[in-house]
């Protein structure tokens, strides 16, 4: 078993590629990390043929989720999120969202994340660098005391109490979510299940914020939604129509003549063109 | 290591703004108790640099006027400054204090505004950023620099930035035709502190954080004693309310010329 690795849990659906999209992440990871670049994702059994050769090759395992597919026939695929700490083949673990690229080495992050069994996310950043604040997408949060955690990033340590009693309830969250919502959640409930809510529900529960969350801000990442850019020209979600982009050969992004250094959730799904990965592809080939 | 302040100083059809910058330096020297050096059209000339002064045109309100804006040439200051260490201020940002002294021997080498404040609470002066969605402002209105190598890219960056107005228009996505020092100065900032903000390599602020602005439409009713002035503030969108505000010991750009040039006599007795 490796010591560290990031861990991606992909699934397809009717609109887009998440493979593709872990693909271009693996790539990134593997072309900016100088000690830990070990990447592994889970796919449903039905989804592996689903990987390129090339796409397979990337990736250190591909490894299946175990009991089976929870999100079914929904377009919105976040039930499996649970199943990280079962089949992740780390030691320690960076769980990750796949459309996320990375875009310098944050090796140096994971000995001050190993200080505690589980770090999630805590501060997240405009484009601009700065922390992102706006509580448009945080209601829940706010209203109900959750933890303000972003899974997107999380590590945990797999040999550890707290991340196992963190994933059973969880799951149990999550295979029951619209209960636990209406139990535990105010009527600024999401009325979609979101991985986040569930793991801050869950953390909150169990009274464990403080062991979870950090005060520091890394791990952190720059976060695309819109209403989280300081400003109020962006009238609807999709960034990209108003924020130009430059991504270099050398794998450099500008976003808005903003150099970015931190991970890169972009969020916003066709930003991921066949240009990018191929610049990914190249850099990576040498 | 020599220090001392540098006014750039070019008239036009109205403005006298070689007055403004005497005035001003009675002001400094009376305050911080440094060297002035003034450079106008002719120190320009000599140096070879007449072409690079003249901008365009654009309307001043305070003398409902389009005039010649000749604010060029102050990517030069690195050359044309005769100290070692330079604050590089507008002819109109007078100083009434000694504040900007902390400068001297400073280890930062470049010192930078990106933040003012107006005169009347919460007024609209000027955006923030190049751009919504864009870079923050940096305000070339004082400047302090010491003769380095970065600070010579940051001058450089600037004159890059007016040969290529157009461009750096179009791709900072900021507005006008006309170039203005404080867009240049913000792209050269922004590009030395590696294309991003908020980190602890930025360059930083000047001692004073907020450089205090009027906007064109205030007048200076009575300097009432040496750094103390009585000041008509025209009420944001009210075009004939105003309040009389008392500005003491701070200094205040005054984008009012002609309210400055109208105290000059005062100015002179008071700071001789």
């Amino acid at each position: 078993m490796n010591d560290r690795g990031y861990f991606i849990i992909a699934q397809n659906n009717q609109e887009y590629d998440y493979t593709r999209m872990a693909y271009a992440l693996a790539l990134s990871i593997k072309n900016t990390q100088s000690t830990v670049k070990n990447v592994s994702i889970a796919l449903a059994g039905a989804d592996e043929h689903l990987l390129t050769k090339e796409q397979r090759w990337i990736f250190d395992e591909v490894i299946e989720f175990p009991w089976g597919d929870d999100a079914g026939a929904d377009n919105w695929k976040i039930n499996n999120k649970w199943k990280y700490v079962h089949c992740t083949p780390y030691k320690e673990t960076v769980i990750l969202d796949a459309d996320m690229l990375f875009l310098s080495d944050y090796s140096h992050w994971w000995d001050s994340m190993s200080m505690q069994s589980i770090v999630a996310t805590s501060n997240v950043l405009t484009y601009r660098n700065e922390i992102a604040q706006s509580s448009y997408y945080r209601k829940t949060f706010i209203s109900n005391n959750l933890p303000n955690i972003y899974t997107a990033f999380m590590y945990f340590r797999k040999n550890n109490e707290l991340i196992w009693e963190v994933t059973k309830l969880t799951q149990l969250i999550m295979q029951n979510w619209q209960d636990f919502y209406l139990k535990y959640l105010d009527a600024t409930r999401p009325t979609w299940l979101s991985a986040d809510v569930a793991y801050a529900l869950a953390i909150k529960l169990l009274d464990v914020g403080s062991e979870c969350t950090t005060k520091t801000l890394t791990p952190t990442f720059v976060h695309m939604k819109t209403r989280m850019q300081y400003t109020d020209n962006l009238v609807d979600e999709d960034w990209t129509k108003y924020i130009p982009t430059y991504f270099t050969a050398d794998c450099q992004l500008k976003v808005g003549n903003y150099q970015q250094y931190y991970p890169f959730h972009y969020h916003i799904k066709t930003w991921l063109t066949d240009d990018v990965i191929k610049k990914l592809e190249d850099a990576f080939n040498g | 290591m020599s220090k001392g302040v540098v006014i750039f100083a070019f008239n036009n059809e109205q403005i006298d703004y070689e007055t403004i910058a005497h005035l001003n330096a009675s002001m400094i020297e009376y305050n911080m108790n440094v060297p002035v050096h003034i450079i106008t059209s002719y120190e320009a000339a000599v140096a070879g640099y007449t072409d690079q002064i003249a901008i365009g045109n654009r309307h001043y309100k305070d003398y409902n006027q389009t005039l010649s804006f000749n604010n060029g040439l102050r990517w030069n200051v690195f050359e044309l400054s005769p100290f070692d260490e330079t604050l590089v201020l507008d002819a109109d940002y007078l100083i009434m204090n000694d504040r900007l002294n902390a400068v001297w021997g400073n280890p930062n080498e470049l010192m930078i505004n990106t933040d003012i404040v107006p005169l009347f609470k919460d007024e609209f002066i000027e955006n923030v950023r190049l751009h919504d969605l864009g870079i923050k402002m940096a305000w070339a209105t004082a400047i302090y620099f010491k003769k380095t190598a970065l600070v010579e890219q940051f001058f450089n960056i600037m004159e890059h930035v007016y040969e290529n107005y157009m461009y750096y228009r179009q791709v900072y996505e900021f507005g006008g035709d006309l170039y203005r020092n404080d867009f240049a100065a913000s792209i050269a900032r922004h590009m030395l502190n590696s294309f991003t903000d908020n980190t602890m390599v930025s360059i930083p602020s000047l001692p004073i954080s907020r450089l205090l602005t009027s906007k064109p439409e205030d007048e200076i009713v009575d300097f009432k004693c040496a750094n103390h002035i009585k000041v008509k503030v025209m009420l944001p969108n009210k075009p004939n309310e105003y309040i009389i505000n008392s500005v003491k010991n701070t200094n205040i750009h005054f984008l009012n010329k002609k309210t400055i040039l109208d105290s000059g006599d005062r100015i002179a007795e008071l700071y001789r």
